[in-house]
């Protein structure tokens, strides 16, 4: 054995010899069990194989439950999706439980998507603004106050959002709208042709907007102050000003933790329920003019249609909760291959 | 201390509680145990209403109920996973011979009824008339303004606008618009063709959720015409118009009006109650809906039973008097002594 070498596999691994060495250290060490913890003690060994069964066990359950929920989803849906057959993906209208049955996603996926997009419009530009002014521009006391007043509004229940929208928004938002058509109704989106305002797909997305606000606020909040001080100080050095600043060092270095911010807010306007059944007057029209009373989404018709549902129409609402589901796993999906991508060039260029 | 304080400020309160509601009818016959019930939300209020003054009457029972909505009602039903549904509307056939086949025979039993208010918010109109075909002409979108001469004809008084109006119905599954819709199809069938159901392919006008979204989106909307339950309409402070009958006179829903015409209404023995919808009584209101206490006539579980039976019988009994103050509508004797018969048929 090697004497400048510790061996720590072997029982008196120290390489000291005569097995009466041991007796010098006995505050340390008891006679049975001398040199093993030194190597690997198996107190710790125990909390190490504890550790990673635990971690790795449930990431797994993780694993397993999306399956399991995949699996019913698709179980469930199999019948609803045999008697529309193709029809699933074009009918608007939703009787599932008449004697003759119609009823269709088309509709729903299209408000879901929609008024999704139309929160991202409204939430990403203010989000993005908030934490950049919490992370660069507002003094550290003001920053943190304010930057868990906006973590609060996450706190707020959704069906909260959703009795304020109904009772306190809409009605103060009729006016917004009215001017919005009287002034830029010429942009077919903000065409209203009724000349009635109110639940409209722009009133739930200005609801949505609200909620996926301190999501992307917060995360990209923690992105931009992720940035070292370091870059910041370098673009001062060469004569930046505060927006260069934030444009040059913050900003490219923060673009794939963006990206995953919008993303999840995506994803919770996508599934958002009872906020968006509260609002919207639930019609089933798939109509680009988002000023007009009407629309409705997946989760919403889950939610509104479910009481009263008979077993035919519980199995169409999982179907169209298939469709949810689907369409949720192709933006996570892409969102990766953003994130991956932006990282990437970022890492392999300026 | 404070664990004990609020037991006896319980106790106080249940004392005086008992005080009152013990005032008429006969002595409640209790049973101990606990059951469960899911439906309706129709009859919610005043079904926690009766649990409230049951249990405080019957110390060591305990009733649960869920308001889920009529058709999830009869689904946890049949499931067996409450031992009473509620429902504004009778099973249909498929849904009862899958009852029947888990557990025996099904009785519907009628405990409560309530108007269907159409209720309007057009400013400087505080009194509506409107006939059967008006109605159904409004709600499939044919009579677009309120200065529509047909609801001219019936208001000569009234300073209607030249407005448009905006038609509010559910955007969920609901007995109501179940009602409502039967009603329009019974009366108006060759205006109203968008059939009779829980939900129905609406002509015209916004959805909103529950009838507490309807209420909400009439009051928001100028010119805005809806139909709820009368608590409903008087919680929002929304005028409600008044309806013609079979007998020509425009009535109010009161809950007087509404039990006068639940008279009119033949009782089978099965107590599937179909509402009669042009009423010849001169003070009934026309549009009315009746809600059942679903229950096996021999339930699986005696104990569970007695609780039953008692509580469906203190509901049909002391019950009733609850019935006004929450805007239901007490039901008639004629209905009232069938019911009562069902529910002693019940095996314990």
């Amino acid at each position: 054995m090697h004497p400048f070498r510790p061996e720590y596999t072997g029982r008196h691994s120290r390489g000291v010899g005569a097995p009466g060495n041991i007796d010098r250290v006995p505050t340390l060490l008891k006679r049975d069990e001398p040199v093993s913890r030194l190597r690997a003690p198996p107190a710790h060994r125990w909390g190490e194989l504890i550790f990673r069964g635990l971690a790795s066990g449930g990431s797994l359950f993780v694993l397993l439950l999306i399956g399991a929920i995949a699996l019913f989803l698709l179980l469930r849906a199999g019948p609803a999706l045999q008697r529309a057959g193709w029809h699933f993906f074009t009918e608007r209208q939703w009787f599932p439980d008449d004697p003759k049955a119609r009823f269709g996603i088309a509709a729903l996926a299209f408000g879901t998507v929609l008024s999704s997009l139309l929160a991202l419009l409204m939430a990403v530009p203010v989000a993005l603004g908030t934490a950049l002014f919490l992370t660069e521009l507002a003094p550290g006391r003001i920053g943190r106050a304010i930057g868990s007043l906006v973590d609060l509004l996450a706190a707020v229940p959704s069906v909260v959002y959703g009795l304020w929208g109904v009772f306190v928004l809409v009605p103060k938002l009729i006016p917004v709208e009215r001017w919005l058509n009287d002034h830029a109704g010429f942009v077919p989106l903000l065409h209203n042709r009724f000349g009635t305002y109110g639940r409209s797909v722009f009133a739930a997305s200005v609801v949505l907007a609200v909620m996926v606000l301190p999501i992307v606020a917060a995360i990209s909040r923690e992105v931009f102050s992720q940035v070292p001080q370091a870059n910041r100080e370098a673009a001062v050095a060469l004569g930046a000003t505060r927006w260069e600043t934030i444009r040059l060092a913050v900003l490219p270095y923060g673009r794939s933790g963006i990206v995953g911010a919008i993303m999840l807010g995506l994803g919770r306007a996508l599934g958002e329920t009872i906020a968006v059944a509260l609002v919207l007057a639930a019609s089933f029209s798939v109509n680009l003019h988002v000023l007009e009373p009407g629309g409705n989404t997946i989760a919403a018709n889950i939610a509104t249609k479910f009481g009263e549902a008979g077993s035919g129409g519980r199995d169409a609402l999982i179907a169209s909760g298939l469709v949810l589901f689907a369409i949720t796993l192709v933006v996570n999906v892409v969102a990766r291959s953003v994130v991956y991508r932006t990282a990437l060039a970022a890492e392999g260029g300026p | 201390m404070v664990v004990l304080c609020l037991v006896g400020l319980l106790a106080a309160a249940c004392g005086t509680n008992k005080n009152s509601s013990t005032t008429a009818g006969p002595k409640v016959e209790c049973a101990s145990g606990s059951i469960s019930g899911a439906g309706s939300t129709f009859v919610q209020n005043l079904a926690q209403q009766w649990i409230k003054d049951y249990t405080v009457a019957c110390p060591g029972t305990t009733v649960n109920y869920q308001a889920v909505g009529s058709g999830a009602g009869i689904q946890q039903f049949t499931a067996g996973t409450v031992d009473f549904g509620a429902s504004d509307a009778t099973m249909s056939p498929t849904e009862e011979a899958a009852a029947v086949a888990k557990g025996g025979k099904v009785l519907h039993i009628p405990w409560s009824s309530g108007g269907i208010a159409i209720e309007y918010n057009v400013k400087g109109v505080k009194e509506l008339n409107l006939a059967p075909a008006t109605v159904a002409g409004i709600f499939a979108g044919r009579i677009t303004k309120w200065d529509d001469p047909t609801i001219k004809a019936d208001n000569q008084s009234a300073n209607l606008p030249s407005e448009g109006i905006q038609v509010i119905h559910r955007s969920d599954g609901s007995g109501t618009t179940a009602s409502f819709t039967s009603y329009l199809t019974a009366v108006a069938g060759s205006v109203w063709t968008a059939g009779a159901g829980k939900d129905v392919p609406w002509p015209t006008g916004q959805g909103a959720k529950g009838s507490s979204g309807v209420t909400a989106a009439v009051k928001q909307a100028e010119g805005a015409i809806g139909y709820a339950e009368v608590s409903f309409a008087k919680g929002g402070a929304l005028p409600m118009a008044k309806v013609k009958n079979g007998a020509g006179n425009f009535v109010a829903p009161t809950d007087l009006a509404v039990e006068a015409a639940l008279h009119n209404d033949e009782v089978p023995d099965d107590l599937k109650i179909k509402a009669n919808y042009t009423p010849s009584d001169s003070a009934a209101y026309p549009i009315s809906t009746v809600t059942w206490i679903i229950l096996f006539q021999h339930p699986a579980d005696p104990a569970k039973a007695k609780v039953l039976k008692s509580f469906v019988s203190y509901a049909l009994g002391q019950g009733q008097n609850s019935a006004t103050a929450l805007d239901y509508a007490p039901l008639p004797s004629s209905v009232l002594d069938k019911a009562r018969s069902a529910v002693a048929s019940v095996q314990t």
